[in-house]
């Protein structure tokens, strides 16, 4: 096993707008499975983008970007940065 | 090796039986089982009993405290969606070694409402922070790969809902009972689009049970409501480049389905009927094409030309599916193969497949394990 840094560049491969969740969080946001420049597959949050099926296009090219984790604490306190997906060219 | 017969089978009503325990709803369907096969509890030599919700709850060995201790070997069987059909595959496999020739499956659950799925996750949670893992999210990512390839829409899946709804009104023992319009499902809340509440399966309780004999004992009972098992196969999903993030429910069936027709000697085009794994109407049309009903591609427009509504050349869930009937999850895998043995028993009433000979149930429990049998009609 070694490490491989991933790329910050991908596509939208497939995605849901979610209405209902679990309760507590926050709707409608989009669940996007991305596929990476040079290999790997996440699973995130597409954001800056309308949650509408019309607004999103299998394939759009996105950038991995890093923000607080929705202001989510663990038992401890601590606060977590998380990983989403953003249409390329916006402001990182 | 001895050929394997249902000799007797039946399912509970779904519903909601907050005031049973999940053994009573169990023990129910094994009494329902055992007196459709005509036989007695002290003849059963074997118990192989599905459940989720108490699945270190040792659940066989309680539905037995209520209906009879006869200490026969007791198997308590999860393996999620599929587990109803694993147990009674389990079952069918210990008749096909010579162990026995009168075995118990039982399928049972006892469901709350709202989404399932679980993160499971230390620290925070990450649903809706790393995208959801609700199982509507994650089979309306499947959906969405097969709009992706083949342009399937939101309406074609939104025609699953409504033909398995319609096929419901027939069928007594189905949690709900109405007809539900294209523009009522596509209109109903959207839970994660395409699919909307009307498009996830139900929630309920139930339970569903069958007698299997081998070939010995079936002609010594009779067999004139026999009906034997062709082809019992169960697969996991092999290694796929998603993996991690979608969970892949198209491969382990495509693998299922080839193994199912070379064990069964019969190809999709020779089925009468299917009972497939609608645990969310995307999920159908992916299925029409991974059991071979069709084409690649091809099952918009299978859904699209009615040819699988009842009366249509290749009937699917005319039982109301799991989106209409319910999906009590360890149930599930038999009562699919109740409706297909009704059909081929002839006894299916008003919703009867006319002349069913061979009919094939699929189910398919996420993370992933995908139970196919094919049954056929002893009696022509």
């Amino acid at each position: 096993m070694e490490l491989k840094r991933l790329s910050h560049q991908g596509m939208l491969y497939t995605f849901t707008i979610v209405h209902r969740s679990f309760p507590g969080v926050a709707v409608p946001y989009v669940s996007a499975v991305v596929d990476l420049e040079g290999g790997g597959s996440i699973k995130g949050n597409l954001i800056n983008v309308e949650p509408d099926p019309a607004h999103i296009h299998f394939g759009m090219p996105v950038e991995v970007v890093f923000r607080d984790a929705l202001g989510r604490k663990d038992a401890q306190g601590n606060s977590y940065l998380s990983y989403f997906f953003q249409p390329v060219g916006q402001a990182r | 090796m001895t050929d394997v017969y249902v000799i007797g089978i039946d399912m509970m009503k779904f519903g909601r039986f907050p005031e049973q325990s999940v053994p009573q709803l169990g023990a129910r369907a094994a009494l329902l089982a055992l007196d459709d096969a005509g036989v007695s509890l002290k003849q059963v030599e074997a118990l192989y009993c599905a459940n989720l919700g108490q699945a270190n709850g040792m659940v066989g060995q309680r539905l037995l405290k209520e209906i009879g201790q006869t200490g026969i070997p007791v198997v308590n069987c999860a393996n999620a969606c599929a587990a109803g059909a694993t147990a009674f595959r389990e079952a069918w496999i210990s008749i096909k070694a010579g162990l026995y020739d009168v075995v118990l499956a039982v399928g049972v659950e006892q469901m709350g409402r709202g989404l399932l799925g679980g993160s499971g996750a230390q620290g925070i949670s990450t649903e809706g922070l790393l995208g959801s893992v609700t199982m509507p999210a994650v089979f309306a990512e499947a959906g969405m790969e097969h709009s992706r390839k083949y342009g399937t829409t939101f309406e074609q899946f939104a025609k699953v809902s409504v033909k398995n709804h319609k096929h419901s009104t027939l069928n007594p023992k189905a949690m709900y009972q109405y007809e539900t319009p294209l523009e009522t499902v596509m209109g109903a809340e959207m839970i994660a689009y395409p699919n909307t509440k009307l498009m996830c399966s139900v929630n309920v309780d139930g339970a569903a049970a069958a007698v299997l004999v081998s070939e010995r004992k079936a002609k010594e009972l009779g067999m004139k409501r026999a009906v034997r098992v062709k082809a019992s196969v169960l697969t996991s999903d092999p290694w796929q480049e998603r993996d991690l993030v979608m969970a892949d429910i198209n491969t382990c069936t495509r693998t299922a389905a080839q193994q199912a027709y070379a064990m069964a000697g019969v190809g999709p085009d020779e089925l009468d009927l299917v009972e497939l794994h609608d645990c969310f109407a995307t999920a159908e049309i992916l299925h029409y094409e991974n059991l071979g009903l069709c084409a690649d591609g091809e099952g918009g427009k299978l859904i699209d030309t009615g040819e699988t509504m009842l009366g249509g050349r290749i009937p699917v869930n005319v039982s109301g599916g799991l989106l209409s009937k319910g999906h009590p999850l360890g149930a599930t895998g038999i009562a699919n193969i109740y409706e297909v043995s009704t059909h081929l028993r002839g006894e299916a009433g008003a919703r009867q497949v006319e002349g069913a000979r061979i009919g094939l149930t699929h189910v398919l429990g996420l993370g992933s394990a995908c139970a196919i049998h094919i049954l056929e009609r002893v009696n022509s």
